[in-house]
């Protein structure tokens, strides 16, 4: 007969020294290695699985034990069990007390007159395998769960019939200002300013009417404190409620819009030097040629010729002094470099 | 009859400059206008049928521009026949385009201006442009 080649750790709590053995026997008969812990008491397996150090892949657990019996050892059993799955051995063939224990969370029932060793190593397998499914399965919906809630990101989860919240996570409490409970009593119109609920209206029913998934956009919201700033919306269909609804992430733009004003303003400065580059400049130097034009005419007189000298010079002069100016205006376009700081994230 | 010329520029010394060219050209009595509102002025007081008058025209001047000239010419309609040649330090395309808009201006020359280009003023009937 073929065997199961791994080390099961098992733990036995029965009180009965026949059914230890017939059971121990049981377990050997598919398994080749177990590692079985005996306990004749509920106080002795308390103490092992207080301790917090096992490594145990299934608990067996007589129902009549010295000091404690039925519901009352289930409830104990059940709240030091911790992830480890509970199999309930009894000789008792009491159907609705087996459903009840099923209920209170123990993951078998087995009686004893009727176990043999293929059917105590079926649900030994089954029920490791299937608690194992079941904490991958919960394991999996905390992760999926965390990528909501601890996103970054502000984003919530909106019905699209009544525009109510369905689900916030913190970082849209903490950028909107409002608790996850107050969320919960609003609708979207109340983050929108009232000039943008029309807006909003629009582009819901849009949504609705043209049946758009993926959509995108950038809006005013509103904070509980009043203050008003741009955001930039994502969303996509999501089910949820029973109504359609969709779920969101919003970009604060402040940062970016106050970038963006930065530039803007950069450019003019620059703008203005390239303007006086063309006018300011280009007057006296204009000027100079036409001086120097004149110089060159034949039958010029010698006190014009002193005249375009003099004002040559002066020209000269002033042209210098509008240089001079450029070169100060450009050494004050310095950007503002708080924006280039790092953030450690970036 | 004789074409009038106005030098409008509150340069003196390009004033001077251009006054100089234009005797050298043959046109010996150009007005000197440093003040563009005087030069308005004296067109309306001017005013006769069959006259013809040629603007050059300073763009960047204080209290009254070059564009604000032109916009009093096209407000008043003189009898007057007069073409404008917008001479100008500035070498902005935006100001090139924007002085074709006006009906009176023939002309965009940039500063300084030479024998050349004054006589390329005098003779050409299409807008010249002149950098």
């Amino acid at each position: 007969m073929i065997k199961d080649n791994k080390t099961y750790q098992v733990l036995l709590i029965e009180d009965n020294p026949g059914d230890v053995l017939l059971i121990e026997e049981y377990i050997k008969e598919y398994i080749r290695n177990p590692a079985i812990v005996h306990f004749d008491n509920f106080e002795q397996a308390r103490d092992l699985l207080s301790e917090g150090k096992h490594q145990l892949d299934i608990i067996l657990l007589d129902l009549t034990l010295p000091n404690m019996q039925g519901e009352e050892l289930i409830q104990a059993m059940l709240t030091i069990a911790g992830d480890v799955p509970v199999l309930v051995l009894t000789g008792f063939a009491d159907m609705a007390f087996s459903i009840k224990s099923l209920e209170l969370g123990v993951a078998d029932y087995l009686l004893k007159d009727d176990l043999t060793g293929f059917s105590l190593y079926k649900a030994i397998i089954h029920n490791i395998t299937r608690k194992k499914f079941i904490r991958e399965l919960q394991q999996s919906e905390k992760r999926y769960n965390a990528l909501f809630h601890h996103s970054p990101q502000p984003m919530w989860v909106y019905d699209m019939e009544t525009l109510k919240f369905l689900d916030v996570n913190i970082a849209a409490e903490y950028q909107y200002g409002y608790s996850r409970e107050e969320f919960m009593s609003l609708t979207l119109k109340d983050i929108r300013p009232d000039s943008e609920v029309p807006i909003l209206q629009n582009a819901v029913e849009g949504i609705k009417a043209e049946q758009i998934g993926y959509s995108s956009g950038n809006y005013f919201h509103k904070k509980k404190n009043g203050d008003i700033f741009p955001v930039e919306i994502h969303g996509n269909n999501i089910d949820y409620g029973i109504n359609p609804c969709r779920i969101i992430t919003a970009n604060d733009l402040t940062d970016i819009h106050k970038k963006t004003e930065a530039i803007k303003e950069q450019n003019k400065r620059l703008q203005d030097i390239a303007w006086t580059q063309s006018h300011l400049v280009r007057a006296p130097l204009s000027r100079m040629m036409g001086l120097m034009d004149l110089l060159d005419y034949e039958g010029v007189s010698e006190s014009e010729k002193d005249f375009c000298l003099k004002e040559l010079r002066k020209s000269a002069y002033e042209l210098d002094e509008i240089v001079h100016k450029i070169v100060k205006k450009s050494e004050s376009i310095q950007f503002d470099e708080a924006y280039e700081q790092g953030n450690p994230d970036h | 009859m004789s074409k009038e010329t106005l030098i409008i520029d509150d340069d003196k010394i390009i004033c001077f400059l251009h006054k100089k060219l234009c005797e050298r050209n043959g046109i010996e009595s150009a007005l000197i206008f440093t003040e563009a509102q005087e030069a308005v002025n004296y067109l309306k007081d001017s005013d006769t049928p069959g006259r013809e008058v040629l603007l050059l025209l300073d763009i960047n001047m204080p209290v009254m521009n070059g564009w604000d000239v032109l916009d009093a010419l096209k407000k008043v309609e003189l009898k007057s026949r007069v073409d404008v040649i917008m001479v100008t330090s500035s070498i902005d395309d935006a100001d090139l385009t924007r002085s074709k808009d006006y009906e009176h201006v023939r002309g965009f020359v940039s500063k300084p201006l030479d024998l050349e280009k004054l006589q390329s003023i005098s003779q050409r009937d299409t807008f010249l442009t002149l950098l």
